[in-house]
């Protein structure tokens, strides 16, 4: 086994769905290239926040690592262990360390279920004993900021909050060491949103677990994230430590977003750079730099290159023609 | 463009009270709401989920379906109570002195019609415009929103356009009448960061042309913090605080205010110790509390607070707190982590 501090290793990853065939009639059918060679490695106990705008495939990215989808190219690792290439045996072992939190404590709840069943179904599936479950239970959900007694209750019984609380406890309790959040706090209230913050960075801080945190609010990922990776059309265009992408962002992408994020302080004069234009289609990529359309920095080249990531700084990648010697 | 505006306040709401008359009991969505609004302004409106901002908003459009009611309170404009009009004199206030943009933006454009026929719809009820005055406006209006070649897009069907052009055309249809008072809830929600930052800044721009007033409904503190000029934080029906934006963010007073404040992470902010919290979670809207509504979730509260509601007190001329202890001691919420810095 790999003592390499990576946890989950994600190479040249892609995904390419055939396009709804709306338009164009038999032929070819075009390809939504939802991800299009990504990579990025989460460290043991560590936070790796993904944004982007919606549609550029971070969910995508989610569903490929937990292999919900199979993905069309490149490889996941789990602790240096291919995860594709697994065996259906070994891959169950590795999918109880691997856990997902999305974003709807509504849907995302078995409403027949109880509290307590809910939080025992993966504990009954990964073959916990009988008598320890009832204790497990217990506990996870007085970790979370729960009662026990809440264990005979049924979902809709409980706030938005809450039902996120139920949620989580399930996600833990296999004690895996890495979790997906998608979402996970966007349909909350500003103040039930940091109560779940702060039991996430509790749940970091007491069970080691890496996340892979996707939200498309910047403020949010900044407050928990160790690494930021930023995401436009399916392809990751920069990725650097947390302090160094919001101090000295790279990407002309990054830049306009983070400028556009409204700041709380009334008032104050910002320097916004306003985007034009839309978010282009998936099914028709722009050619070149996919970010080309909307760039305020292109060039006559951006139309035709691709560029490639590249190391800007120390552990700093970023994608764009500008940085080109 | 409509001429000689009486002077302000264009919009008053007083002593608001609309109640849902449910199987489970009544909810007191709306409990004696009161603010007002001029020309060229924004007053925004914050508060948790289920607090009555929409409910607000619908209640002065006279919008209310069973089991809901107004029972109490007016809604003056321009020196008219709009709950004595009647059904027939309100259509004629409703979209064209007052239009709202709804917080479902997909189940208030209707997927059989295109687009340009429902905004040209909105023109036909009132106004006596011909059929091609009328296209002729839409086009105009969908330029003025941003939307490129207006021509072609008028024949789209609302599923032919991403989520930010539907929201352009929420605002196109909501201002193709002028409308002296615009109510838009959660307009920017579903909308990513660019987006949102581009249909903000032609909310304004069309603002300043037209000196429309705007009521803007948003859980988003910066948004708020952006474009409002006042702002009203709701709590369980109630208003809680209500003043400038500079003194909700600089001088917040009420406990729940302060609470919303702080434990919302903000880009600004380089620390990543625990956020501070506001602790428990909104009681039920059929629950029974007695005193203060916040109450249960104070770090201020006392015995007053738990058997008397406090009313809503003026502390200077444009700043109202709804709270026993508003001039009580700085809040300490349960976190060492730094404040709003910017309290004087
Ligand atoms: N099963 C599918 N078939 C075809 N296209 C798909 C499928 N699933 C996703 N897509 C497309 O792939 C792209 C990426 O979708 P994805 O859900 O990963 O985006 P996202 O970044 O998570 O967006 P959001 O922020 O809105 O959740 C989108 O254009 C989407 O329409
Ligand atoms: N048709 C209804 N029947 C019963 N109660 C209702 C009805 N519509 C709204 N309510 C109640 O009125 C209260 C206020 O609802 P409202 O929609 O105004 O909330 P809101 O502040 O707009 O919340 P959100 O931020 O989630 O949009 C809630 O407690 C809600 O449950
Ligand atoms: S009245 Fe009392 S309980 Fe209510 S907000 Fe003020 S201090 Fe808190
Ligand atoms: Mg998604
Ligand atoms: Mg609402």
């Amino acid at each position: 086994m790999s003592q390499s501090a990576d946890l989950i290793e994600v190479n040249d990853l892609a995904k390419h769905f055939p396009g709804r065939s709306g338009f164009s009639f038999g032929a070819s059918r075009p390809l939504v290239k939802a991800v299009d060679g990504v990579s990025f490695s989460i460290e043991r106990g560590k936070t790796f926040g993904l944004v982007g705008e919606s549609g550029c495939g971070k969910s995508t990215v989610a569903r490929l690592i937990l292999r919900l989808i199979d993905a069309t190219a490149g490889t996941v690792k789990f602790e240096g262990a291919d995860l594709f290439a697994a065996p259906r045996h070994k891959m169950r072992r590795m999918r109880r360390n691997m856990q997902i939190i999305f974003q709807d404590p509504f849907s995302s709840l078995n409403p027949r279920m109880t509290v307590g069943e809910i939080i025992r179904e993966p504990l009954w599936v990964h073959g916990t004993p009988r008598g320890e479950e009832q204790k497990r239970v217990r506990e996870l959900l007085e970790l979370v900021g729960l009662a026990a007694e809440h264990a005979s209750r049924h979902p809709h019984e409980f706030s938005g909050g809450q039902r996120q609380r139920i949620g989580i406890a399930r996600a833990l309790a296999l004690r895996p060491k890495f979790v997906i959040c998608d979402e996970a706090v966007a349909a909350l209230d500003v103040s039930i949103q940091s109560q779940i913050l702060n039991l996430l960075k509790d749940m970091q801080r007491e069970f080691e677990v890496a996340y892979l945190f996707i939200s498309h609010n910047l403020s949010v990922v900044k407050y928990i994230s160790d690494v930021v990776g930023v995401m436009y059309l399916g392809r990751l265009v920069e990725c650097a430590d947390k302090k160094r992408i919001f101090a000295a962002p790279n990407h002309p992408y990054t830049k306009a977003l983070l400028s556009a994020v409204p700041s709380m302080k009334p008032g104050r004069a910002r320097n916004m750079i306003m985007l034009e234009g839309e978010i282009p289609s998936p099914l028709d990529p722009p050619s070149g730099c996919r970010f080309h359309t909307r760039c305020p920095m292109a060039m006559p080249a951006c139309s035709k290159t691709e560029p490639k990531l590249r190391e800007v700084a120390p552990g700093h990648v970023s994608a764009c023609l500008l940085n080109d010697p | 463009m409509k001429s000689d505006r009486s002077p302000p306040p264009l919009l008053k709401v007083v002593d608001l009270q609309t109640h849902f008359f449910t199987e489970d009991g009544v909810v007191r969505s709306v409990d004696g709401v009161t603010f007002e609004i001029e020309a060229t302004k924004t007053l925004g409106i914050v508060g948790e989920s289920g607090c009555g901002k929409s409910i607000t908003a619908l209640s002065a459009m006279r919008l209310i379906q069973s089991p809901g009611r107004i029972v109490g309170g007016e809604i003056r404009f321009e020196n008219r109570d709009l709950l004595k009009l009647s059904e027939a004199e309100m259509r004629a206030v409703r979209g064209n002195e007052i239009a709202m943009i709804f917080q479902e933006p997909m189940t208030s454009l209707n997927p059989v019609y295109t687009v340009g026929f429902q905004i040209g719809e909105a023109i036909q009820l009132h106004t006596d415009l011909s059929g091609r005055e009328v296209r002729a406006r839409v086009i105009e209006m969908l330029r003025l929103v941003g939307i490129p070649s207006a021509e072609q897009r008028f024949d789209d069907y609302p599923h032919q356009m991403s989520g930010g052009m539907r929201q352009r055309v929420m605002i196109a249809m909501a201002l193709s009448c002028n409308p002296k008072v615009l109510i838009a809830d959660e307009p920017t929600t579903a909308l990513d960061v660019t987006i949102q930052a581009q249909t903000l800044n032609l909310m304004r721009s069309l603002q300043k042309e037209f000196h429309t007033a705007i009521i803007l409904i948003t859980h988003d503190l910066g948004v708020v913090a952006e474009v409002a000029d006042d702002v009203v934080v709701m709590y369980m029906g109630k208003i809680v605080e209500r003043a400038s934006v500079g003194t909700i963010f600089d001088a917040p007073n009420h406990p729940y205010t302060v609470g919303l404040l702080r434990s919302t992470p903000k880009l600004e902010d380089d620390h990543n110790d625990r956020l501070p919290e506001i602790r428990g979670s909104v009681p039920s809207p059929f629950s029974v509390l007695t005193g203060c509504r916040f109450h249960p979730r104070c770090d201020r509260a006392t015995d007053i607070c738990r058997a008397e509601e406090p009313d809503l007190i003026q502390s200077d001329s444009t700043h109202w707190v709804r709270c026993w202890h508003a001039d009580g001691p700085p809040l300490q919420m349960q976190s060492s982590a730094p404040t709003v810095e910017s309290r004087p």
